[in-house]
């Protein structure tokens, strides 16, 4: 079954070609790839991730504030109980990763990333999972 | 089995158990599901792609959920050849989260008619867990695929203003099959040609078809159109139409053999038989 996937755009971050990018690479790949839009709320992103039923969250952050939304996402995750593996990407300074790693972001992809290699992470997840 | 409304995830999980499920299983499942007696109103909206159908949808769903309903929507898009799907319809809606609102993306996974093929399944859970209101939004679709029609209680078809001219309608029969027409994006272009097209529609069938002129980018003429929708009650016969409907559906648009089964002649043809007995009563076992 293909695997699904939300990709999510958080706060007031406008700058969305890199997810429709992500978004194109997924399903060219065999995903079903749930797309939220910009502007949304950590809680809508939740509730997308939950209603969606999809084992995978990716959000791009382009406006520098990771820092402030992303944890605020892993917490209501945590609330509910949902183990999503989650993974980021955009301009995230190399200098914040591991902290977002260490909150539970499984993969920070940063410029230069192949898509290839964005898919490849998912199938292998999902392989691992089965 | 009856997941509580306020379940989301119990609900999200039930309904991808469904998609997950092989052809046989999933016709298995339609001709042994017990269909629950129609609780709520389960309103269709069709159309061509970008004619505006997802906010629509938000737009009614808020409406909804301001007069205290619960509702829960269902919006499919297409699977594409490489097996994959964008489902890109929730862009469309800025709903905060609330126990009363529930929105599932489905593919299609190459059923026809702008449909995926369990779609009654879902519907009947979503009526059981207690939602009164079911929107459910087909893939972009053109002039035929009126499947969605026998599913649910209202149809709403959303036409752009630059939908063509008379015999474009002429030979549209998702004009046929719907309760109401929504012309919207009336902010882009000018809508006056395609409402006195319209205007004669309908009238064979007793009553002209309501046409409403909309902009739901800034919400103009939504609350007509909710209004008349609103006032849209249970179809008396949704049950009994909608089972046989759904094994008719789920039969034809199944596409590919279910493992293990090496005479596809063989396979249809009892299904088809026993399907065709149950729909119609006749002993018809050829």
């Amino acid at each position: 079954m293909p695997i699904r996937v939300v990709i999510a755009k958080v706060g007031l971050d406008g700058h969305d070609r890199g997810a429709h990018v992500i978004v194109r690479a997924l399903r060219d790949a065999g995903m079903e790839i749930v797309y939220t839009g910009i502007r949304q709320t950590p809680e809508m992103v939740v509730a997308a991730v939950e209603q969606e039923d999809a084992p995978f969250l990716g959000i791009s952050s382009l406006s520098g504030s990771h820092l402030h939304h992303i944890p605020r996402v892993i917490e209501l995750l945590k609330e509910k109980k949902l183990d999503t593996i989650v993974f980021a990407g955009g301009i995230i300074p190399a200098a914040d990763v591991a902290a977002l790693e260490k909150l539970g972001v499984k993969r920070v992809f940063s410029p230069g990333t192949t898509t290839t290699e964005v898919v490849e992470f998912i199938n292998g997840l999902a392989a691992a999972r089965t | 089995m009856t997941i509580p409304r306020t379940d989301h995830r119990g609900l999200a999980r039930a309904i991808t158990e469904l998609t997950d499920l092989t052809p046989s299983a999933l016709l298995e499942k339609a001709l042994t599901a017990s269909w629950p007696a129609p609780r709520g109103v389960v309103l269709g909206v069709t159309g061509p792609a970008g004619a505006g159908k997802s906010t629509i949808i938000a737009a009614l769903a808020e409406r909804y959920l301001a007069a205290g309903n619960a509702v829960a929507v269902v919006s499919i898009d297409p699977t594409l050849k490489s097996g994959g799907a964008v489902l890109g319809d929730r862009v469309r809606m800025a709903i905060p989260p609330a126990p009363k609102f529930f929105w599932r993306s489905l593919a299609t996974r190459g059923s026809g008619n702008a449909l995926w093929a369990g779609l009654p399944l879902v519907t009947a859970l979503l009526l059981r867990a207690g939602f009164d209101r079911v929107i459910v939004e087909t893939a972009g679709a053109g002039q035929d695929e009126t499947g969605i029609a026998e599913q649910v209680d209202t149809l709403l078809l959303v036409l752009t203003p630059l939908a063509g001219d008379i015999v474009q309608q002429l030979k549209n029969d998702l004009l046929e099959a719907a309760s109401a027409v929504a012309v919207n994006r009336c902010d882009e272009a000018n809508p006056a040609a395609l409402l006195a097209t319209l205007a004669g529609f309908g009238e064979d069938r007793g009553a002209p078809l309501p046409v409403f002129t909309v902009t739901a980018l800034t919400g103009a003429g939504l609350d007509p159109l909710f209004a008349a929708l609103k006032a849209a009650t249970p179809r008396r016969d949704l049950a009994p139409l909608w089972k046989p409907a759904a094994r008719a559906y789920v039969l034809q648009t199944i596409d590919g053999l279910p493992d293990g089964q090496a005479n596809p002649e063989a396979f249809f043809g009892a299904l088809h038989a026993a399907c065709r007995a149950e729909i119609g009563g006749t002993k018809d076992r050829s």
